[in-house]
Parts: structure tokens; C-alpha cells; sequence
């Protein structure tokens, strides 16, 4: 992989991703914008986060998703409504869903497969560049 | 026998959700007439259990699409009065294909798989959390802003393509394609909260499932038996009949083995 590349994949992500951890390399989390700082300097860190971007392995610790999760909330008031769902409450504040996902609930486990999901989608954007 | 070509739909809109959902299923609604469906539409007060059973009552329709509020075993219309439960309300879809945009109606072992297993012909609906709004301070407050409407199209584009003659699973299938057209967009559109609603896109298409025969749909023809037809059937039945008799009691040919 070259870093050209990477920045390619980057530039087809949401701006808001470009800041989020998105790989897990030795226990540290990595966001787009730090691989291509490591891969440009050459580290042992970025040549691990290489190998590991190209071999699709995004979003597979749990762990990093709910970081994932806390981050894109964190970006709202956590008492104001986020989400209007079709269900009981109608709306979503990013404390409730929070709630959820840090206790596993059901409803919390669906948030983070959802996560899931979301992630394999920004790792599918690579068989653009 | 549900007739072709008829609907009858349920829309409360007493809070958030169910206004901005209802907006778009109205608008959908207003299409499908145009299709060539006929349509009896329970908005607002009336939809309620007692209408919906009236209306069904009176249109036998092919194909019934709820909105409101639910989870895995319920079903709310207005003011979130239950208006179908789990083991009580099956009955009254034998035949029909069901459609409910709703939160979690569609769990394993839940309200839809429940009414399909009671014998409706299909049954479509959502495993998850339906997202029908993200109210950051980006979108109006209004049901026709841009994320409600992104949130909305897939699950409209299932009803829309019934009514052009699409069977359940072909439906599915574009109301797939539209959830992808729909998060291209917003990735390509450099929005500050395209990442929040790609998100609520992606979780209300994985949501999405269906129970019963994928391949229905609401233009199924039932032609009706004619007089002669019955006599044709009955009378190849006879004759199939007595010739299993014939063969039964024929003896089986012998089959001998030579070894050289």
C-alpha cells in the first residue's frame, strides 16, 4: 500500500471520519489521519497499520467501536433529542443511547453491530481508490 | 379472498416519529393511488384498532401498511394505543401482505413472524430501532427535512414497487438499492452530520426482514373457477385415479440376472 492510496480511501470517507479510530494496532487505537502521519514517518506503528488496512480488518474489537460510538455522541448535548425512532421513547438522546451500549443491552448490542456495519461500509470504500 | 390492488393503511401522528413517518407514507400513499391502488387511509384519530378491522372487514384488502409505534410483540396506533399484539391479532391478515414501519415488530419470534406463521402471505418489517429523524440543529424540525426524507424513500420504495408489480422480495430488493443511493449521497455531500445519518441508514437497511412467500405480490390474480374447468379437473382426477388402481394391480415384470 502506498500512502497515496490511503489518502485516496480518506478523501471517500465522511469528513467526521477522518477523525475516528477505525483500526487497533498494539492496543492504540488509530484514526485515518494517524496512519497516514505513521505511514509517512515510516514506523514499525504504520507499517502494522499498513498491513492491517489492507487486509480489511477494520472494525473487529468491540472495544473500538463503542470508542467509535462515544465519539460521534459526544459531538451532540447528551440530553437533546438525536434520533426520533418508531419505537418506546420516540426520541433518542445520546445519553440513552450511550446508556445502552455501555450496559449491552439488547438495544445497546444493536447499536454497536450497527457500528459494525458501518465500519465494513468505510472499509468496502477501498475497492475505490 | 384479499382482493388485488386494494390497501388499507394505519398513520398516527400524535409525536416526532410518527408525524415525520407519516408525512412520507401520506405522500407514498398519494402515488400508489395514482398506480392504479385503491386505498383506504386511517390517518391521524383514525388510526385505531376498531377502524383497521372495519376497513378490513369492508376491502378485504391484498395488502395492509402500518405505521406507528412498536416492539417485538405490539403494535401501536394513535396515541400509542395497541392496536395489534402478539397472539391476539394474526386472524385478521390470513392471506394479506403486511407491512409495518415500525421498531422491532420484526424480531425472530416476533409480531410479523407471528402473523405470517398464522398464515399472511408475507410479512415485511424491521428487526431493529427505526430510525425515522436525526435532530441535530442541522435538520429543521419538520417532517420534509433532508435526513427524514433520506430515512423514509427505502422504506416507501417497498410499497411503490408492489404497486408496480413487483414481487415482495424484488421490493426488498430496491428498497435496498435506494438505501445505498441514499448513503452515497450523503457521503459524497460533505454534510456535518453525514456520518449520523449513513449510520441510521445503514441500520434501518440491515434492519429490514421479511417472513412468509418472497415471491407474492399485491397484483396476484386469483381467477375465478368456471363451471367447465371444475368438470375438466374432476374428470382427469377419476382417471389418474383409476389408473393407479390399473397399475396397482398389475404384476410387477420380473427381472432376471444371467451370470455367464
Amino acid at each position: 500500500m502506498t500512502v497515496e492510496k490511503l489518502l485516496r480511501w480518506i478523501e471517500l470517507l465522511p469528513p467526521q471520519e477522518r477523525h475516528q479510530p477505525v483500526l487497533v494496532v498494539d492496543g492504540r487505537s488509530l484514526t485515518p489521519e494517524d496512519m497516514v502521519r505513521e505511514a509517512r514517518a515510516g514506523t514499525d506503528l504504520g507499517r502494522k497499520a499498513q498491513a492491517l488496512w489492507e487486509g480489511g480488518a477494520l472494525g473487529t474489537e468491540e472495544e473500538m467501536l463503542i470508542e467509535r460510538i462515544k465519539k460521534r455522541l459526544a459531538r451532540y448535548p447528551p440530553d437533546k433529542p438525536l434520533f426520533a425512532v418508531l419505537g418506546a421513547p420516540n426520541l433518542l438522546t445520546p445519553r440513552d443511547i450511550l446508556k445502552n451500549v455501555e450496559e449491552r443491552t439488547e438495544l445497546g448490542k444493536k447499536w454497536i453491530e450497527t457500528e459494525r456495519r458501518y465500519l465494513k461500509y468505510l472499509d468496502k470504500l477501498k475497492e475505490r481508490v | 379472498m384479499p382482493v388485488e390492488r386494494v390497501m388499507v393503511s394505519t398513520r398516527p401522528n400524535f409525536d416526532t416519529a410518527t408525524w415525520y413517518a407519516s408525512y412520507w407514507v401520506g405522500i407514498t400513499l398519494r402515488f400508489l393511488e395514482e398506480m392504479g391502488m385503491r386505498i383506504t387511509d386511517l390517518s391521524g384519530d383514525l388510526a385505531n384498532k376498531e377502524e383497521l378491522v372495519k376497513a378490513i372487514e369492508e376491502n378485504d384488502p391484498i395488502a395492509y401498511w402500518g405505521v406507528g409505534h412498536g416492539s417485538e410483540t405490539q403494535f401501536a396506533g394513535q396515541d400509542a394505543y395497541v392496536m395489534l399484539e402478539k397472539g391476539v391479532d394474526e386472524r385478521l391478515f390470513v392471506g394479506r401482505i403486511v407491512h409495518l414501519t415500525a421498531c422491532l415488530t420484526g424480531a425472530e419470534d416476533g409480531l410479523l413472524e407471528s402473523i405470517a406463521n398464522a398464515g399472511a402471505v408475507a410479512t415485511i418489517g424491521y428487526k431493529v430501532e427505526l430510525i425515522v429523524g436525526v435532530m441535530t440543529d442541522n435538520f429543521a424540525e419538520r417532517p420534509d427535512n433532508a435526513a427524514t426524507e433520506s430515512l423514509m424513500k427505502p422504506d416507501c420504495a417497498i410499497e411503490m414497487s408492489l404497486a408496480e408489480g413487483k414481487t415482495v422480495v424484488e421490493a426488498l430488493d430496491v428498497a435496498d438499492s435506494v438505501a445505498e443511493d441514499e448513503i452515497e449521497y450523503w457521503r459524497a455531500s460533505g454534510h456535518p452530520d453525514a456520518d449520523l445519518v449513513i449510520w441510521a441508514l445503514i441500520n434501518n437497511r440491515d434492519g429490514l426482514v421479511l417472513y412468509g412467500i418472497p415471491q407474492v405480490s399485491v397484483l396476484e390474480e386469483y381467477p375465478p373457477l368456471h363451471p367447465f374447468n371444475v368438470i375438466v379437473g374432476v374428470a382427469s382426477l377419476i382417471a389418474l385415479g383409476l389408473q393407479l388402481i390399473r397399475w396397482e394391480k398389475m404384476e410387477p415384470e420380473k427381472v432376471v440376472i444371467k451370470y455367464e
